[in-house]
């Protein structure tokens, strides 16, 4: 069956994020920053290690915020409102195990392996590890939504080599930091990928696949903008963690920002 | 008059005005560490609407060569057509009060700094001086105004003082800025060969400029490390970014391909950019009194991130697209 010829007398929504889902993301870093702002004003009084409750009050807050961010973000990019609601409930899965469930492992395993001295001998190089494995996964996470989750190979975006290869970097980084580290790395870990917080990571993380997988079946095609909106929401996400650690950074990160975007644009003069 | 000053944004040239930001930030991180303050908004107004100054008395000087470039996008809207020269006269002027009023905040020493940086604006491009037709002269204004005079600016800001351990930081920063700012005339080099403007890429040869580009990028790297010290994984980081602008230049010589060697040099600048951020972080890190392996993780981190960005250029800089500074 022949294609059917565009509807002239039908207003087509954009085919890529327009300004209004950039605008709804910048609110959804905004909203999510004040809402983290606010719960440690009101938890935090001075503790040396936040309570669990302060974590279970952040991932609630981020998740309202995902839900109404990425819901109207999705649909400004043009798709229906099925999808949208479906991508920002599993969006809100991910933020319940990225602001509530991660940092309670990571506060289970500093309980018994203190984490401050960085990278040095009696941390067992805690940190970095989970950084890196972390950053892998990330990584690994970005390029699948840059790159499966669009229409068609894309011109400008890494071969499929690349994405196995993080993949891999990724798993085996976890696979290798289990076996052969023995201290409060591993127990981070065993606190990730056992027990009661592994249990609710993996739980918010099915919910979390599930409900993506529906709004990309909701869409039809796989949608280049909603690929793209997903993406941008993660590395905004990773900027807020960072942004929240590293405060006093914020005008290397806006030059950082500057400096890479757009990727592949230069600026011989 | 909204037109008019539509204009007057278009002559800001955002990425060329973060440029001169980025060295006004390093002057406020090595005296005061992270700081916000309406000292440093008025500076960056100033600055900017200096900026603006710049490229408006630029525009007008340069408008035949533009044309002949084909500079016909709408940050040259002298060029286009699309503004008259009495429109980017009235920009010029409205940045230059707009300049100076930011600088009022700041003091004696901000209106100074701010003075100097018109001076050295009009001086470029206008009749008598026309600093920007003498080639030995024009890259050496060219790095004051964008390097030194905001760095010192930045002291202003801080409320410090100049002290010994600034002039190793400013020679530094100012040599590896030439090494950058002597190759913005490859892109240009048809139109000012035509209309008899003498850059110094006409006048030694792109082997030359490329050599000495090299050889600048390099010292003044080593320079900017003996001034700051940092800890060994940082020196490995900026290290990596003098690495990969020599790679950049390297090929630079050897390219002849017009379109690829915009690409090379837009490369290699974002190379220089790392080693910019990497510089601010170590001090505001520094400053803060963060460990050396705290400092070092975050760095290397921002590292990574320039790299991938850089390795995305420099393996396949077909896909790079050349963009101006608008």
């Amino acid at each position: 069956m022949a294609a059917q010829p565009a509807r002239p007398d039908v207003r087509r929504r954009p085919a890529r994020p327009g300004a209004a889902s950039l605008v709804w993301i910048g609110a959804a870093g905004l909203v999510g920053i004040l809402a983290i702002a606010v719960v440690l004003n009101i938890q935090d009084h001075g503790g040396t290690v936040p309570p669990s409750s302060t974590f279970a009050a952040v991932a609630i807050a981020m998740g309202v915020v995902a839900i109404v961010t990425v819901a109207m973000a999705s649909h400004a990019a043009g798709t229906t409102w099925r999808a949208a609601i479906a991508l920002a409930g599993g969006f809100a899965a991910i933020a319940l195990a990225k602001f509530g469930m991660g940092p309670t492992a990571l506060y289970q395993g500093n309980r018994i392996e203190p984490i401050q001295n960085l990278a040095g001998t009696s941390s067992g190089g805690m940190v970095v590890l989970i950084a890196i494995v972390v950053g892998a996964l990330y990584l690994a996470a970005i390029w699948l939504l840059a790159v499966v989750f669009r229409p068609a190979a894309p011109p400008d975006g890494p071969s499929g080599k690349v994405v196995i290869g993080l993949t891999v970097f990724a798993v085996g980084g976890t696979v290798v930091t289990s076996i052969f580290i023995s201290t409060a790395a591993n127990q981070y870990l065993d606190f990730a990928t056992t027990g009661l917080e592994a249990s609710g990571i993996a739980l918010a993380l099915f919910v979390a696949a599930g409900l993506v997988a529906v709004a990309f079946r909701g869409t039809a095609v796989r949608s280049k903008a909603l690929g793209q909106a997903s993406m941008y929401l993660t590395v905004l996400w990773v900027a807020i963690a960072f942004l929240l650690v590293f405060q006093v950074l914020w005008i290397v990160f806006l030059l950082a920002v500057v400096a890479i975007w757009p990727f592949r644009s230069v600026t011989p003069k | 008059m909204s037109a008019r000053l539509r204009l007057l944004g278009l002559m800001v040239r955002p990425r060329a005005a973060i440029t001169m930001w980025t060295f006004l930030v390093i002057g406020l991180a090595r005296h005061a560490g992270p700081t916000i303050s309406a000292d440093l908004v008025w500076a960056t107004i100033a600055l900017a609407a200096s900026y603006a100054v710049a490229a408006s008395m630029n525009d007008i000087a340069d408008v035949q060569i533009d044309r002949t470039n084909g500079l016909r996008d709408a940050s040259r809207p002298l060029a286009t057509g699309a503004a008259s020269v009495a429109d980017i006269r009235w920009t010029a002027a409205t940045a230059g009060v707009i300049a100076v009023a930011a600088a009022l905040p700041l003091g004696a020493s901000g209106l100074a700094v701010i003075g100097l940086c018109l001076a050295v604006d009009v001086a470029y491009s206008a009749t008598p001086a026309r600093l920007s037709r003498r080639w030995a002269i024009a890259p050496v204004a060219l790095t004051v105004a964008y390097v030194a005079l905001p760095y010192v600016l930045g002291i202003v800001v801080a409320h410090g003082a100049w002290d010994a351990a600034d002039l190793p930081l400013v020679a530094g920063l100012c040599v590896l800025f030439f090494a950058r700012i002597i190759l913005k005339d490859v892109r240009d080099r048809l139109g000012d060969a035509a209309h008899g403007k003498r850059t110094l890429l006409l006048r030694l040869g792109k082997d030359a400029t490329c050599v000495i580009s090299i050889v600048a990028a390099a010292v003044g790297i080593a320079v900017i490390v003996l001034a700051i010290r940092p800890p060994a994984p940082v020196v490995a980081a900026i290290a990596l970014d003098a690495a990969a602008i020599g790679w950049m230049l390297t090929r630079l010589r050897v390219t002849t391909d017009p379109t690829a060697e915009l690409v090379t040099i837009g490369t290699a600048a974002r190379a220089g950019n790392a080693v910019l951020i990497t510089v601010i972080a170590w001090l505001l890190l520094s400053a803060q009194g963060a460990p050396p392996a705290q400092a070092s993780l975050v760095i290397a981190t921002l590292t990574a991130i320039a790299a991938i960005g850089f390795l995305d250029l420099a393996l396949r800089p077909e896909r790079a697209r050349v963009a101006y500074k608008g």
